[in-house]
């Protein structure tokens, strides 16, 4: 069938689309029950504030809905979603550099995992966690990015790799020295204090 | 101490990457996925709407002006007894056979030619002069001579 035949099958008889609409709506479905959560520390790493992460991953999955053709084509699920994911909350934090930072202390608290929270991690204020997060901010971009997305448990150093379109050996680096600096800040910080 | 720092930084980065999204996260999701798709089929479906009711206005135009034009055509006539269908199989009727007005055939001048002669100031239209049909000419008389 030519495709001109093809376009004017599709005109006549839409109702076969439906069909297709529904295999892939369960696909990206699966794909939110399966990595919603990851994609939420993903956002969260660089929002800091659970109500806009959240609205992050949806603006992802809305993303993968436009781009759903594309699916078939994908390697690494993980990769591609964290990286779609990645673009969306650089995108959201840029158009926010004008407004106040809403680092919202508070919300630490709130999103700690309360049942398998550690003593240390007791010990350690939330106010702590947000000046480290508030020298993190201060890093490099590069280092900061690989530091950011190490902090993802489920991400492995080549899926980070492939997501900031790096290799692992640079991306091991960048973690390195950010957290080299990140120490030199902090002892900054400290004599200062 | 910078074992402290190491010790700091890790905590964050752990807190970082064991946070939990708010109960119901998944279905929130769904719920404005399943929105959008239906919002993108209604948007899907209006170009060919569109492409529906212009295909239809431009057909309605085009037989609107090819109808308007006909009408302002004229067609020559030949001269002569005009058959229409002659060429058609089957039997035709004797009322079919029409007659096409006869044309008037246009002159070279529009009008007989006269010869002037300049001998008596007299014009004369020559016999041979092409006329309009049924103009009588009267026949010409003998000249006198122009001294009398």
């Amino acid at each position: 069938m030519s495709s001109f035949t093809g376009q004017i099958a599709g005109w006549m008889a839409p109702d076969f689309a439906p069909a297709m609409t529904v295999d892939t709506t369960d696909t990206i479905n699966s794909l939110v029950s399966e990595y919603s959560a990851a994609l939420y520390r993903v956002a969260y790493s660089v929002m800091r504030n659970s109500a806009e992460a959240e609205d992050a991953v949806q603006e992802a999955f809305l993303r993968v809905l436009k781009h759903r053709e594309k699916l078939r084509e994908i390697r690494d699920v993980r990769v591609w979603l964290v990286r779609i994911t990645w673009n969306v909350v650089l995108d959201r934090k840029r158009r926010s550099k004008t407004r106040p930072e809403s680092d919202d202390i508070a919300d630490f608290v709130r999103v700690l995992p309360s049942a398998d929270r550690r003593a240390d991690d007791e010990v350690i204020s939330s106010q702590e966690h947000a000046r480290i997060l508030a020298l993190i901010d201060r890093l490099p971009v590069k280092e900061r990015e690989a530091l950011l997305l190490s902090a993802v448990e489920e991400l492995s150093t080549a899926q980070i790799a492939a997501a900031l379109k790096t290799t692992e050996s640079s991306v091991r680096s960048r973690i390195f020295r950010a957290r080299r600096e990140l120490s030199a800040l902090l002892e900054e910080e400290g004599v200062s204090r | 101490m910078k074992e402290n720092y190491d010790e700091q930084i890790d905590r964050t980065l752990r807190m970082l990457g064991t946070v939990e999204p708010a109960a119901g996260m998944e279905e929130r999701i769904i719920a404005r996925l399943e929105y959008a798709s239906e919002e993108r089929k209604g948007l899907f479906r209006m170009p060919q709407l569109v492409f529906g009711l212009a295909a239809a206005a431009v057909g309605c135009a085009v037989i609107v002006v090819g109808s308007v034009n006909h009408s302002h055509h004229i067609l020559p006539v030949a001269p002569g007894l005009q058959v229409p269908g002659i060429t058609e199989p089957g039997i035709g009727a004797a009322s079919g056979a029409r007659v096409a007005p006869q044309p008037v055939t246009a002159l070279p001048q529009d009008r007989p030619r006269s010869v002037r002669e300049e001998s008596n100031g007299r014009a004369v239209i020559s016999p041979t002069a092409k006329k309009r049909a049924g103009v009588a000419v009267p026949k010409t008389l003998p000249m006198e001579p122009a001294g009398r």
